[in-house]
């Protein structure tokens, strides 16, 4: 009989798990910034391939839970770019259907840039951004 | 197909319907000829539109059987249309549903809508609903049309109307099954009678015989207490008003009155108490 | 089936059915207007952030909004009336007194029921991919992956990414059927949809419930994230797709015993 209740409190437990692990964010965060980086850098006129940055993420949360849903969650990834290691951090609010969005410091990624040749503002896509991760059942 | 070789348009038998605590069919019989109009006669509850449901298919009974020779139609209480469209789409749009549908136009003539029924059924009176759906009856063009209280919301005109409809239908050889609470209606119309009370069948037959069935009457005589000694077999009673209460069927009577004038006591007033149809309807429903 | 052309011929006589394929031609080139106008983006949804810049973002804003608030409320307020209709009509006898079996009937309203609001999903679809691109014009778009998507390719996955909501805007309308046999109510058929989405949304918006709020049947109109991107994946569509069969299937059933055996009076 206990061991009825135990398995029952196990698989209760499993079907209430949150999708929502560290590893997962990181796995969907880390390709996301690399693209869009390549984007940030090609339109101040730099040709960079993403898959050559080779980003990597690490992503945590604040509070109490180490997965799950909330405004908690910070992810800091580090990449190459012509052989020097870069680091950059953003704060991510992951929503319960697996779609983050993600900040940086204004300081850090300005929201707006303004290109010094033609005098054009353009949106600084890796200021905010948005991005997906897959939460059926594996 | 109907098959030419029966007589009967409808047989049911054994028919059971018990909703919860409530019985509404207890075991009924019923036989319809074919080419005949049948009377269904009962006071409320009495289970008739629960059968007449049964007969329809929208009901499924308990217990008993039911076949009907042909395709049947008809309506159960107050038809339903759909107010959004108008009377003429309304039975175009049933028409498409039926296997060998009528005429839209000949049956809106028929029925006496032919000229109303482009507006919405929305705005239309109860009796122009229940000509509608007499008509979605005969569009179907069935064996056996069943039709409950049709003359419920029309006025004289219209009801003698219908009534000259359904003696149409007859003769074309359709069977009709007719509802009503109107004995006046069933005694001009219907063939057959079965009167059903408290979901049993209390009796069945022509309505010739139904009428043959003893009625009651007043009778004042010059001598009341000579008249009830000749009654004989016969049911006399002194009446409260002061004349004899006689129950006779007709011939009893013709022939009761016949030996009191032999034997020298006059009838001064002999009244029909009501239609014989009503009389024996009230005895068989009480 | 003699009965599907006719019901359908029914629903779009209906003024509340006319009147919903009005709201979703016109309704996004109302939202672009707005949007047009005014100074503030929709940064809260997907691809909010890029309506101005990319035509194909206000195709997917909408579809984010429409798996919200909209497509429960169609499947209701078609699929719910279809057959609690008949008994607010009180047509239930005419109707099934044509000669036709039950089943019959069943399976043409069934039928006519999910047609009709997968082709307003459908006029809404290409109603915002127009009202989007006429806003914002035929720009790439920035995909769910970072990468950028060409416009050609965009156009293919918006409309392919509506058409993923079709499995459970079909369970909602099971969903609704099976409310409107059982209830005989036009008010629990129509509304009832749309409160139960409202409510499946709640409980996933808490994620108190985890992975199990995959089998809630809001959670398949999410599966088209998956596709906007590269690296696609596609478990959220066939498991999406499983749990709005299975869905269909708990509500057609039940549905269609009731309708076969029940007394009509």
């Amino acid at each position: 009989m206990k061991r009825v209740l135990a398995g029952a409190v196990v698989l209760a437990a499993a079907a209430c798990a949150s999708p929502l692990t560290p590893a997962r964010v990181e796995a969907s965060f880390a390709p996301t910034f690399g693209a869009l980086y390549a984007l940030q850098q090609s339109q101040q006129g730099r040709a960079v391939d993403p898959s050559a940055l080779l980003p990597r993420a690490s992503c945590r949360r604040a509070g109490v839970d180490s997965s799950g849903p909330g405004e908690d969650w910070t992810c800091t990834v580090v990449y190459v770019d012509t052989r020097t290691s870069f680091t950059q951090a953003f704060e991510l609010q992951v929503k319960p259907d697996g779609c983050w969005r993600a900040e940086a410091p204004p300081v850090a990624q300005p929201a707006v840039r303004t290109d010094p040749l033609t005098g054009m503002t353009r949106t600084n896509p890796l200021a905010e951004f948005d991005g997906c991760l897959d939460t059926s059942w594996r | 197909m109907a098959s030419l070789a029966s007589v009967e348009a409808v047989t049911a038998r054994g028919l059971r319907k018990q909703y919860g605590e409530q019985v509404a069919l207890d075991g009924v019989d019923l036989t319809v000829r074919r080419g005949t109009v049948h009377g269904l006669l009962g006071p409320n509850g009495a289970g008739k539109t629960t059968l007449l449901r049964v007969l329809l298919g929208l009901v499924r009974p308990d217990a008993g059987s039911v076949e009907v020779a042909g395709t049947v139609g008809g309506f159960v209480e107050t038809p339903g249309a759909y107010p959004y469209l108008t009377g003429r789409q309304n039975l175009a749009h049933l028409a498409a549903l039926d296997d060998e549908p009528g005429d839209v136009e000949e049956v809106l003539q028929r029925v006496g809508l032919a000229d109303r029924a482009d507006t919405r059924v929305r705005g239309w009176s109860l009796g122009m609903r229940q000509r509608l759906g007499i008509a979605a009856g005969l569009i179907r063009r069935p064996d056996v049309l069943v039709l409950d209280e049709p003359a419920n919301g029309l006025d004289p005109v219209g009801a003698l109307a219908l009534r000259s409809l359904v003696h149409e239908l007859a003769h074309d050889g359709l069977t009709v099954l007719l509802c009503s609470h109107d004995l006046h209606e069933v005694d001009a119309l219907a063939d057959d009678v079965t009167v059903l009370v408290a979901g049993r069948v209390v009796w069945g037959g022509t309505t010739t015989e139904l009428r043959g069935r003893p009625g009651a009457s007043l009778l004042s005589t010059s001598d009341d207490a000579l008249a009830q000694r000749l009654a004989g077999e016969l049911d006399v009673q002194p009446h409260q008003s002061g004349s004899l209460l006689v129950r006779a069927t007709t011939a009893e009577l013709d022939g009761y009155v016949l030996e009191l004038a032999r034997r020298g006591v006059a009838v001064r007033e002999l009244v029909r108490e009501g239609l014989p149809l009503e009389q024996a309807f009230l005895e068989l429903a009480t | 089936m003699r009965t599907l052309p006719w019901e359908l011929r029914k629903l779009v006589a209906q003024s509340r059915v006319r009147a919903a394929f009005v709201v979703c031609l016109l309704a996004p080139a109302a939202v672009a207007l707005v949007l047009s106008v005014q100074s503030g983006l929709p940064k809260d949804t997907l691809f909010g952030r890029h309506v101005l810049t990319s035509g194909f973002a206000l195709p997917l804003v909408l579809l984010s909004f429409c798996a919200l608030w909209v497509f429960p409320l169609l499947a209701g307020l078609v699929a719910g009336e279809v057959f609690a209709g008949e008994d607010a009509h009180g047509t239930w006898p005419a109707l099934l007194t044509r000669g036709r079996t039950r089943g019959e009937v069943f399976t043409g309203k069934l039928v006519a029921a999910c047609l009709v609001p997968v082709a307003l999903l459908a006029t809404a679809a290409l109603s915002s991919l127009a009202a989007g691109v006429a806003l914002a014009g035929r720009e790439p778009l920035v995909s769910l992956s970072g990468s950028t998507l060409g416009p050609g390719r965009a156009a293919v996955l918006v409309l392919l990414s509506w058409a993923t909501a079709v499995p459970p805007l079909l369970g909602f309308c099971a969903l609704a059927v099976l409310l409107s046999v059982v209830s005989r109510s036009t008010v629990v058929g129509v509304a009832g949809p749309a409160l139960l989405g409202l409510v499946m949304q709640l409980l996933s918006l808490l994620g108190s419930l985890g992975t199990s709020s995959n089998a809630l049947l809001t959670t398949p109109f999410l599966a088209w994230r998956g596709l906007v991107r590269e690296d696609a994946y596609y478990g959220p569509l066939w498991q999406g797709a499983l749990v709005s069969l299975g869905w269909a299937v708990a509500c057609l059933v039940p549905a269609r015993l009731v309708l076969l055996r029940r007394d009509v009076s």
